[in-house]
């Protein structure tokens, strides 16, 4: 059964005063009204978040109405989002469920984002601090590759420049390489600038099937053709594992990745454009080669083309990404997905992807999460 | 006298008696199904989920990559700034990740540099392992 995007929506990225379920509140009313139906058709809500405490999905969705119906919380880090699509689009695709919600909202404190799933002696005896994993990934990229710090810098630089033209993005500023180089270091060779924020915000997404969406005279329907959502295997290392295998090197996001072109009959060619996971330049860097646009080795060379760049062959992140948007881990997602919906019905204004037609997302959370998504136009 | 560890799981049972600043041996897992290591030892194979018994693997090994702690994290009881380097363990074929001793500096250990395991005192008196050149 072929499970469609009918109506998306968001509450803009950044800092206020006003609790998770104000937050996703706005972005659940414009997800509705988007698709034309109310919260009396929705079968199913499945709520993405991180940092909220128990009951917190029916505190959220509470707000919306009492319908009797499943609302269920699903929490994967900053994969969060992924989760909860997972959850939705196999309800809709079985059957259980003809319209499924899915929302993504956070309240993020400032600062490292703590609590990784890492062990308390990993916390207390100062490696358990998220940045390196990302630090140390960035010295191996730089160390095995041609790339350098002023193309960590450049990738800041780009999604800044994006983040300009986008306005639910927190930072609207354009940054220079300079700039970038100048701001405060935070683990070698990472700056404060290279490095996204947590911040608040929330996105909504409902989903039905085709034909419902038809019954329903939904006149430009996305269609969701991939959601993959990938685990550790040996080879791989992320956040919070504290060893890895030296003799093998794998990545959470090429499984997810392979799976994703398989499951939607596509190929890194065939994209229009990417919103991946920039939680720091290098890890987009890597998202490159691990999404399959280029070969491993050659992700800066990439980059010097300015084919990832707004205007070019196949824009990454052209909402601004994490690093323009902030980083609500719940709702960053779901945020992607808002920017693949908006592309896609060419709505998306002075930042819009010319001819987009398919569009892919990358999440990875702590806990070796790795998430892709792929959506295509009609 | 009884040395208190932070973790004591982490650092072999035979060396968990000694004091700050000697060599110490690291507790892994060995599994007798697929031969690899894991790291903490929980008795179970963290790659193929046999179960495994404990084992001492190496005090020394070397530099993967490194980078530097600058800003105080919540929770952690270790002082700023701090160097914290990917150690590779040849024969064990893994790496581990652990705090470098005796430097702020990560370009002074660059990949390549040999670093053995000691016992660190951490600022609450308790023992951890930690990385000295």
């Amino acid at each position: 059964m072929t499970v469609v995007v009918a109506g998306v929506g968001i509450h803009p990225f950044g800092r206020f005063p006003l609790s998770v379920a104000q937050l996703a509140q706005t972005a659940v009313t414009e997800a509705l009204a988007d698709a034309g139906v109310g919260f009396a058709d929705v079968d199913l809500t499945v709520v993405a978040n991180v940092g909220e405490g128990m009951a917190k999905a029916q505190r959220i969705a509470g707000r919306l109405g009492a319908t009797g119906r499943p609302v269920i919380s699903v929490e994967s880090a900053c994969a969060s989002s992924a989760a909860a699509l997972l959850a939705a689009r196999d309800a809709v695709e079985s059957g259980h469920a003809r319209v499924a919600l899915c929302i993504g909202v956070e309240k993020a404190p400032r600062g490292y984002i703590a609590g990784a799933g890492f062990e308390s002696w990993q916390v207390e005896s100062g490696v358990g601090v998220t940045p390196i994993y990302f630090a140390l990934q960035a010295q191996e990229l730089l160390a095995s590759t041609d790339a350098t710090v002023e193309d960590l810098a450049e990738v800041s630089v780009k999604n800044h420049a994006n983040g300009v033209l986008n306005p639910n993005a927190m930072y609207r500023k354009p940054c220079t390489v300079e700039e970038v180089l100048a701001s405060k270091m935070v683990c070698p060779p990472l700056r404060l600038l290279m490095l996204c924020a947590p911040n608040e915000g929330a996105a909504a997404v409902v989903m039905m099937s085709a034909d419902e969406a038809v019954r329903r005279g939904i006149s430009r329907p996305i269609t969701l053709r991939a959601v993959t959502v990938a685990t550790r295997r040996p080879g791989d290392w992320f956040v919070p594992a504290a060893s890895r295998l030296s003799d093998i090197r794998s990545s959470p996001t090429r499984t997810a990745a392979s799976a994703a072109y398989d499951e939607a009959g596509l190929g890194p060619a065939d994209l229009d454009f990417v919103e991946c996971q920039d939680t720091d330049t290098a890890s987009e860097l890597l998202a490159y080669s691990d999404l399959g646009l280029c070969a491993h080795g050659d992700e800066a060379k990439l980059l010097r083309s300015g084919d990832t760049q707004l205007g070019g062959r196949i824009p990454v992140n052209p909402s601004g990404g994490l690093l323009a948007k902030g980083e609500p881990l719940g709702a960053s997602g779901l945020g992607q997905v808002h920017e693949l919906v908006t592309q896609l019905r060419g709505q998306a204004g002075v930042r819009q992807v010319s001819g987009a037609r398919v569009g892919l997302a990358h999440v990875m959370g702590a806990g070796h999460v790795s998430a892709v998504t792929i959506m295509v136009a009609g | 006298m009884t040395n208190v560890w932070l973790a004591d799981e982490l650092v072999w049972i035979d060396d968990r008696g000694t004091s700050a600043g000697a060599e110490v041996r690291l507790n892994a897992t060995h599994c007798p199904e697929c031969g690899r290591f894991s790291i903490p030892a929980t008795g179970t194979c963290e790659w193929c989920g046999a179960a495994g018994s404990d084992v001492a693997i190496a005090a020394e090994g070397e530099v993967v990559a490194s980078t530097a702690v600058l800003h105080a994290t919540p929770g952690a009881i270790v002082e700023v700034p701090y160097v914290v380097a990917l150690l590779r363990f040849e024969d064990a074929k893994l790496d581990l990740l652990g705090r470098v001793l005796g430097t702020d500096d990560p370009d002074a250990i660059p990949p390549g540099t040999r670093l053995r395991v000691v016992a660190d005192t951490l600022p609450d008196g308790r023992l951890h392992y930690a990385f000295v050149q």
